[in-house]
């Protein structure tokens, strides 16, 4: 009855970490509320907001909507993994997409269709800018842009997920509030 | 023979152990944001199915693509100059007809957007009656906890105080309530639908809130919901292995041929850093719709929400 006993613990020590760090996985959801919010700067919290689990050495890329003359604040960070704030690169991104037809052969046919280039111009690199950790912006049209996200590879405590790599909960904060209207009217 | 009954439990014991590894396993593969689901093979098959839906659009599954939400889009739109028009919400009356969870979702989406309308534009007895179907829609589709009754009772003194902006605040919080709590019980499908029933609604009033008018706000306005259209489609796409959400993306297909027909402009980029730190964007692409597409948009959204709405979708 003994050997029952201690091959139980034994088999709990195992497999207790795998089960906690899948657990871990989905605690990621709603990390995003960890972050600092600015609400008393009068911030709204903005619902294109991401949480998830992320591998360390990865970059992750959310594509979101600003409006015309809406203010945002866009920051980072890592409630799990401290040593990881302010470190985050990351990148802002717009995509412009231009239609231009093309023949494209699908099934043995040839049809012509109105295929979409895409060419991407960086709005802001925080490596360029003292690894700022927040970006707050306005802009004067309603844009599609991407956030690209470095996550760094960072030394010490670290959680594996079942293949073996690094990886932590972030959350990205999008935040927006009217923000000032300038110039002419279109 | 205790020995043999010892093995035989500590057999079980495993088992159970391991039972538990893949569940967990099981839930981790259902996280939306780990890397390990965006390979390479993953990308592949979900654009083959989105081209079946018959889409132009370049959707990459490696990337998270977001939609904003009825409340920020209205918010923008209150400060045009245009007015608030209660014919243009869902009745509620229409309530009974909505049996299935397909329908349940798409109008727990309209009666959202129509809620987020009427806060915005602070017609608080119209956001305290769609506060309320959107109350009984949660409960319908098990997202009830988002809206107890302490929230229904601050909107409740709010219109008393004819507080708009708190009113507002509350229907941005319920909205956050909803979507977080689907998107933490792995039900992004239901969610997808919903995201896509509010966008319709959004898209529906704004193409009847007025004629259409060359050059206005309130048209450039509708010309970027080329772009949310997009994102929503890239959104869908995650869930597009469920029949329901590939079947809206065929519908919401319909639409792409005018968003993609408006004229777009492009001037060159321009990014100013302010005094204060902050970031100004200019230039890059305007998208700008005539008549005839906005008669061929809004003739595709008012079929499209209507059939949502009239439950025969």
């Amino acid at each position: 009855m003994f050997k029952l006993f201690k091959k139980s613990i034994i088999a709990l020590l195992i497999f207790s970490p795998i089960i906690l760090i899948a657990q871990n996985q989905k605690e990621c959801y709603n990390t995003v509320k960890y972050c600092h919010h600015a609400k008393k700067q009068g911030y709204i919290y903005n619902m294109q907001s991401e949480s998830g689990a992320f591998v360390q050495g990865d970059t992750a890329e959310l594509s979101i909507i600003v409006y015309k003359n809406m203010e945002y604040r866009i920051s980072l960070c890592s409630p799990s993994h401290m040593d990881l704030n302010g470190n985050f690169e990351f990148k802002i991104v717009e995509k412009m997409t231009k239609g231009e037809w093309q023949d494209v052969v699908k099934d043995g046919e040839t049809k012509r269709r109105r295929v979409y280039v895409t060419t991407e111009v960086v709005r802001y690199d925080n490596t360029e800018d003292e690894n700022n950790q927040e970006f707050i912006f306005q802009s004067n049209k309603t844009r599609k842009i991407s956030v690209k996200v470095y996550i760094p590879e960072m030394s010490g405590e670290e959680n594996y997920d079942l293949s073996g790599q690094a990886y932590s909960c972030v959350g990205l904060l999008i935040e927006h509030q009217r923000g000032v209207v300038t110039g002419f009217s279109r | 023979m205790m020995n043999y009954k010892s093995n035989k439990m500590f057999s079980k014991f495993m088992s159970l152990i391991l039972c538990l590894v893949i569940l967990a396993c099981n839930n981790e593969n259902k996280e939306p944001n780990n890397q390990e689901n965006n390979d390479v093979d993953t990308t592949q098959v979900v654009n083959v199915e989105i081209d079946e839906i018959n889409t132009n659009l370049i959707l990459d599954t490696n990337i998270n693509y977001q939609v904003p939400t009825p409340n920020e889009l209205f918010s923008i739109i209150k400060d045009l100059e245009v007015t608030f028009d209660a014919s243009l919400l869902n009745s509620t009356e229409n309530d009974d007809k909505y049996t299935n969870g397909l329908l349940q979702a798409l109008n727990f989406g309209i009666y959202s957007a129509d809620l987020a309308f009427s806060a915005s534009f602070g017609a608080s007895n119209e956001a305290l009656k769609y506060f309320g179907i959107v109350r009984d829609y949660g409960d319908k589709l098990k997202v009830s906890n988002a809206f107890d009754q302490t929230v229904f009772n601050r909107i409740e003194n709010n219109i008393e105080n004819n507080n708009i902006d708190s009113l507002f605040t509350i229907s941005n919080e319920t909205y956050f309530s909803a979507y977080s709590y689907l998107e933490e019980n792995d039900r992004g499908a239901t969610l997808s639908l919903i995201i896509s029933g509010g966008w319709i609604e959004g898209l529906y009033i704004m193409t009847n809130l007025e004629k259409y008018n060359e050059g206005s706000e309130l048209s450039y306005r509708i010309s970027d919901q080329r772009f949310t259209y997009e994102n929503l489609l890239g959104f869908m796409a995650k869930y597009n292995d469920d029949d329901l959400v590939s079947d809206m993306m065929s519908e919401l297909a319909e639409l792409e041929e005018v968003f993609l027909s408006f004229e777009q402009s492009e001037e060159e980029v321009i990014t100013n850093k302010t005094k204060d730190g902050k970031y100004n964007f200019d230039g890059g692409v305007t998208l700008k719709m005539n008549q005839d597409q906005f008669n061929v948009l809004k003739e595709k959204v008012n079929e499209l929400r209507t059939s949502i709405v009239e439950a025969t979708i």
